[in-house]
């Protein structure tokens, strides 16, 4: 498993990275995206998480999300992020 | 003839009793106006100046205090003048007047005493003021002196008498009370005319409800002058001292004993409920100790744990207080000696033990039913005689707890008028004459749980196709019972903006008022006149968004709020967010277009016309934090489209609008967004920063309109006229 690491906040400036996770991605069968060190994501964030899961869904990888403080967690839940990825 | 007139010289003027009156510009400051009371105790009332020197009415010390002391008062009137607190219909006499003539006109005037002061007058200049409780002394010192002179008794004498017992009567409550599941109900049997006994019970703060009882010694017309001072005294106490009984005690001996009518002592108890806590708090001035009943031992006891002397002996008497908590099916009953004391043909007492035996009989019943039942048992007792002395009695019974009361009101829609009486937020929006109509109209859902308490009739002519241009302002306020998202979808078709969910504690430390109706014509819900320590912030630069959340941040913890809420520092900076990138984005795509600024995402620099202000205050209930836009052009539909796809599960996608909304919404403890069409958007959210509230709670919601809208609404946009 690859582990793929986010910090600060994810916002729509955070294009780059999630397009940089979906192709580090591509190597293995599934991937951890590890959130430990994310202060905040937006709803802009959100919306490009999902589109990424999305992509890897469709290319059949496993994605589970480590390390979410209480808030994003909570975010994700409300914003169906957690249908598309395991929270660990 | 020589005798009628020595008499009526007996009876004197005003002059005596005129003192000088501080008098204060009409422009003076609130807040200057309430610190000066403050700092000058024993102000009854200041005359009001306007710039001529013309008096334009009076400031109430007691009034101006008491709506100086509701929430966010001292907020709200940061900007307000004493103008504003005028009271015009003031009471006014000639010095030369007589008192009890005086008194005549001001029970005719004022006939529950309300106001403690009078102006006056000699001729067109203003004198001075006069207090109701100087005057009732006086008038019953000369009332004193003419009873002793029987001889004297002439039929106007006889009229002051009916006045003071209509006076008394008017001063006791004459109902039964019901608050928060309290039901109060109290009875006085006068053995004169005049009674020496008092009973009263009111409601503090929406809050606190005061039992209290006194028995002058002696009865008779100058006891009952006594009765009818100390009552109002303790109608111009203000209600931080109401809420303590010792303090009320100590403040009552000392304005007994300052009349200088040492001849006549009071007993007093004083119960101070409060109905949030379920906790009574009680001090006893020399009063035979009431009779508690614990429901849940079955069994009476008497609350003896508070003692001290009557009111009247020793001016620095000290007070201590007694506390019980109070449960469902509790009861208290307080009385007076004449209960006590009252002999049967044999001269023996009916005594302690037989009305402690009496309440352990009676079966569970009314307040009303249990004091009225002892009256009737006294009556056997004393076989029909006229009681030798004033019986006084309240009962008091504990029928369901605050909380149970609140889980009532959810159930509205098949309930029968019977029980809506009985909804405390129903008493609520009648009392301050708010249409309230069944929503089951609007919703066609028999088990949703909405109050629709409609501020114009029109709504419900205009439901169907667009609304009119007034109509989101005027449209009306859900009082959800059921979370919104189990009917989101009806909310959003019926176009309900404004949803305030049942039982969210948000709405009073806000203030249901505020939410109602603002604070503000234009902005409705304007945190410059909210909040007396506002910070304002001009954003020129997407850039500065975490700076702003920092700077937010770091005031919320200099206030110790993110003490109490331990995911305020998680929840800020979200909704934060969400409002500043919305505000960002809010510029119409052509001129987004025009000045290169369409892609989100990019840090840019705000264009001139793009004016973003974010708005902050904080004081001991809430934090509020408001963003602005310059464009107004924000629609509800946008509000509850987003917010019925999320509540529904849908999924997020860049580019569709309304996940930042939703995550605003749910990371707040309160939303409100205020559109003033073509001029400004201001979105405002609310945390309490006294107590815990669930983050994945639904919140309380509002959308408003601004009331000057010169453009037509359709479902969708503002359309220029």
């Amino acid at each position: 498993m690859s582990t793929y690491q986010f910090k600060g906040v994810l916002s729509a400036e955070s294009q780059d990275e999630f397009r940089q996770m979906v192709e580090a991605a591509r190597s293995g069968s599934s991937i951890r995206l590890d959130f430990s060190r994310v202060d905040r994501i937006n709803s802009m964030g959100i919306a490009l998480l999902l589109k990424a899961l999305k992509e890897l869904k469709q290319a059949g990888k496993a994605v589970e999300i480590a390390g979410a403080n209480d808030m994003i967690q909570a975010s994700f839940k409300m914003m169906g992020i957690s249908s598309w990825a395991t929270l660990m | 003839m020589t005798s009628i007139i020595d008499s009526r010289l007996d009876i004197p003027d005003l002059r005596t009793l005129t003192i000088a009156a501080h008098t204060i510009a009409a422009s003076m400051k609130a807040l200057e106006l309430h610190d000066f009371l403050l700092q000058q105790p024993g102000i009854p009332c200041l005359p009001v100046l306007d710039e001529n020197q013309v008096m334009v009415g009076v400031i109430y010390t007691r009034e101006f205090l008491k709506t100086m002391s509701r929430a966010f008062m001292r907020e709200l009137s940061c900007r307000l003048t004493a103008t504003d607190f005028v009271n015009r219909h003031y009471f006014m006499a000639q010095i030369n007047d007589e008192v009890t003539t005086v008194l005549s006109s001001l029970l005719v005037h004022d006939p529950k005493l309300e106001n403690d002061s009078i102006i006056v007058f000699e001729n067109d200049t203003l004198t001075g003021i006069v207090t109701v409780a100087n005057l009732l002394l006086v008038i019953s010192e000369t009332q004193y002196q003419l009873l002793d002179r029987m001889e004297l008794l002439s039929s106007r004498l006889k009229e002051e008498v009916d006045i003071s017992a209509r006076l008394q009567r008017d001063l006791m409550p004459n109902k039964e009370l019901e608050f928060k599941g309290f039901h109060v109900s109290g009875l006085l049997c006068t053995s004169t005319e005049v009674g020496g006994d008092l009973f009263d019970y009111f409601i503090i703060d929406e809050r606190y409800l005061i039992l209290a009882m006194g028995d002058v010694s002696g009865h008779g017309v100058p006891s009952g002058m006594v009765v009818s001072s100390a009552k109002g005294a303790l109608r111009t106490l203000p209600d931080d001292i109401l809420q303590q009984p010792a303090k009320l005690l100590k403040h009552l001996n000392y304005a007994v004993f300052a009349t200088g009518l040492m001849q006549r002592l009071m007993t007093f108890f004083y119960i101070v409920i409060d109905t949030r806590k379920m906790v009574a708090t009680y001090g006893n001035a020399g009063h035979n100790f009431p009779y508690f009943y614990r429901a849940s031992e079955n069994r009476w006891m008497q609350m003896d744990e508070s003692s001290g002397l009557p009111l009247g002996i020793d001016e620095d008497e000290v007070y201590n207080q007694g506390m019980i908590d109070l449960a469902r099916g509790d009861r208290i009953f307080l009385y007076t000696d004449g209960l006590i004391e009252e002999m049967d043909a044999a001269g023996e007492q009916f005594g302690y033990e037989r009305v402690a035996d009496y309440l352990a009989g009676i079966p569970c019943q009314t307040p009303h039913e249990m004091i009225t039942a002892m009256l009737e048992e006294l009556t056997r007792y004393a076989d029909g005689r006229t009681f030798e002395d004033d019986v006084t009695m309240i009962g008091l019974h504990v029928t369901e707890h605050e909380e149970e009361t609140r889980q009532r009101s959810v159930a509205l829609f098949k309930s029968t008028d019977e029980q809506k009486d009985k909804i405390p937020v129903e008493h609520w929006f009648r009392d301050n004459r708010i249409d309230v109509l069944d929503g089951s109209e609007l919703l066609d859902e028999p088990t949703a749980t909405a109050l629709v308490p409609v501020l114009t009739q029109g709504f419900f002519d205009t439901m169907s196709g667009s609304i009119p241009r007034s109509g989101w302002n005027d449209a009306p306020v859900l009082w959800a019972g059921i979370p919104l998202g189990e009917q989101i979808t009806r909310i959003k078709d019926a176009m309900i903006c404004r949803v305030l969910q049942n039982g969210d504690s948000i709405i009073s430390r806000i203030g249901l008022n505020t939410l109602l109706f603002g604070n503000d014509n234009l902005n409705f819900l304007d945190l410059n006149n909210y909040f007396t320590n506002t910070v304002r912030v001009r954003v020129t630069h997407t850039g500065q968004k975490e700076d702003v959340i920092n700077e937010i941040l770091e005031f919320a913890s200099r206030f110790g709020a993110d003490e109490k809420r331990p995911y305020l520092p998680g929840m800020l900076p979200i909704t934060l967010d969400e409002m500043l990138e919305n505000a960002f984005m809010a510029a119409p795509e052509s001129f987004r277009s025009s000045t290169g600024s369409v892609e989100k995402g990019t840090r840019r620099a705000l264009n001139e016309e793009e004016r973003v202000e974010v708005c902050y205050g904080i004081n001991d209930k809430v934090l509020g934090i408001s963003v602005s836009d310059p464009w107004g052009r924000f629609t509800p539909e946008i509000l509850l489209r987003g917010f019925e796809h999320y509540c529904r599960g849908g999924e997020i996608e860049a580019g569709v609008g309304g996940g930042g909304l939703y995550l605003l919404w749910r990371f707040c403890d309160y939303l409100h967004v205020h559109v003033n069409p073509g001029r400004n958007t201001i979105f405002t959210v609310f945390y309490s920063v006294q107590e815990h509230i669930d983050p994945e709670a639904e919140k309380s919601f509002q959308f408003t309109l601004a009331r000057n809208v010169l453009e037509k609404v359709t479902r969708n946009e503002y359309v220029s006229v």
